[in-house]
């Protein structure tokens, strides 16, 4: 017995090697997103050249913008694949107005997850009517920070030029190049390089695309294979942060929110989480709010983390990421800091839950309403206006 | 406590201080037992991990769930 026991592997080492390998997998796949954003900035610019504006004319309309995100962000389920991919096309000469209505529908078209994952309740009238309550109480505050800051927006600016403010510190004003040696950049050139020569091959309209589609599969794929490494590695945190923050007030929920959410890179990962915890009754609509609005924080990290390493117009692209985070701050403080806005989320979501509880089409309704029935007559409409 | 009219009023205050304190004690109880009930399905969060994944089976489930409603009306 001794001598077998001394040929197999203890299970603690072999579980620490096989830890070791998936973080240095993890490592490996933030890699590619950085360098997937460079790809699409690369083949944005060579296919567009100076013509963006031309090319998203359509995006000029705000309306479009924001409708654009929402479609995009409920279709690839995921919004930090849709703004690594704004950041991208910034990168590559997307006017960052432009931009800042798509990164506002990105934050609507992500709530749908989380309401998709409620379905699973159905069959338990109860159960459903806590867990539809609980998904889209994310979807009315959402909504409801795009009706307050997209007028603000359109009429002030103020979220880009905040968002260029904070860029111009890590920039300087004036100077596009980071003072210092920019490592990240460093270590993603040969990659981004070498796909832009092989693009650079093809022409620059054939090649320029195929980059973007190129880019856009890379960031999908890294996005969502760290998602599902990050969600096991990362459990064990998630559930301490949990713990720590129970029964200790909605700065804590939000924090916790903000810091799970990080910790996994995905804010839907950690708002489809809060489902099953909220129909099981054990956590209330209240406990369950502000852990919501934390993820809209947290997942804001991953556009910053794409923005650190695009060639291009690298100052623009960190300005639409810092205009995502301070966006989803903001929209925090406001409506949550403000006792009467602070509730309506709450309210909608409970109104609505007890009426999908009631009649389950009407949950499919408001899930094909919402996310693509609207968004696709108001495209239409602005299309043809 | 049909006999309230009888009570002295320092009584009827006595009673009352006892009552909110009770309130009180059975207040921080439900609290606790709430607390508990989240901390437990915390500990369970790589179940609950499994079970807030979006899959094709869970819309399947909704769309028969749907069916089946339909039917019946």
């Amino acid at each position: 017995m001794e001598n077998v026991q001394a040929v197999l592997p203890n299970k603690g080492e072999s579980e620490n090697s096989n830890n070791y390998m998936q973080w240095i997998t993890v490592a490996f796949l933030v890699y590619l997103l950085i360098c997937a954003v460079g790809i699409i900035g690369s083949g944005f610019k060579m296919s567009v050249g100076a013509h963006a504006k031309e090319l998203f004319a359509f995006a000029s309309n705000p309306f479009a913008g924001l409708v654009v995100g929402i479609v995009a962000t409920a279709l690839i389920q995921s919004s930090s694949t849709v703004t690594s991919i704004i950041v991208g096309l910034v990168a590559g000469g997307l006017p960052v107005e432009l931009a800042v209505p798509m990164v506002m529908g990105a934050n609507v078209g992500t709530s749908i997850t989380n309401t998709i994952v409620s379905l699973g309740h159905v069959r338990a009238k109860e159960e459903f009517k806590r867990a539809f309550s609980a998904a889209t109480v994310h979807d009315f505050f959402n909504l409801l920070s795009v009706v307050i800051f997209l007028p603000l927006e359109i009429a002030f600016g103020f979220l880009e030029q905040i968002g260029g403010w904070l860029a111009s510190l890590f920039y300087g004003a004036g100077d596009t190049s980071i003072k210092g040696f920019n490592f990240v950049k460093a270590a993603t050139a040969p990659v981004v390089d070498s796909f832009k020569s092989v693009g650079s091959s093809l022409g620059d309209q054939v090649g320029g695309v195929s980059l973007i589609i190129v880019g856009i599969l890379l960031i999908f794929v890294a996005i969502t294979l760290v998602g599902k490494l990050l969600k096991k590695l990362m459990v064990g945190k998630a559930k301490g942060i949990m713990h720590t923050a129970i029964g200790r007030g909605p700065i804590s929920g939000i924090t916790s929110g903000t810091l799970v959410t990080i910790l996994v890179q995905s804010s839907s990962t950690t708002t489809s989480l809060m489902i099953p915890l909220a129909g099981s009754g054990a956590f209330k609509l209240k406990d369950i709010y502000p852990f919501t609005l934390g993820a809209n924080i947290g997942t804001c990290v991953t556009a910053v983390l794409a923005a650190t390493a695009v060639t291009g117009n690298a100052q623009a692209a960190l300005q639409i990421a810092f205009i995502h985070l301070v966006y989803n701050i903001l929209g925090v403080l406001v409506i949550y800091g403000i006792p009467a806005l602070r509730n309506l989320p709450v309210k909608a979501a409970e109104a609505l839950g007890q009426t999908a509880a009631e009649n389950k089409f009407a949950a499919l309704g408001y899930i094909l309403g919402v996310f693509f029935v609207i968004p696709a007559v108001c495209l239409t409409v602005t299309s043809i206006v | 406590m049909s006999n309230l009219q009888v009570l002295t009023t320092e009584r009827l205050n006595k009673l009352i201080n006892e009552t909110q304190v009770t309130l009180i004690e059975l207040k921080a109880e439900v609290e606790r037992r709430e607390l508990l009930k989240q901390e437990h399905e915390i500990n369970d969060l790589d179940h609950h991990m499994m079970s807030a994944e979006l899959n094709l089976t869970g819309i399947k489930n909704f769309i028969s769930y749907l069916l089946e409603q339909s039917r019946k009306k």
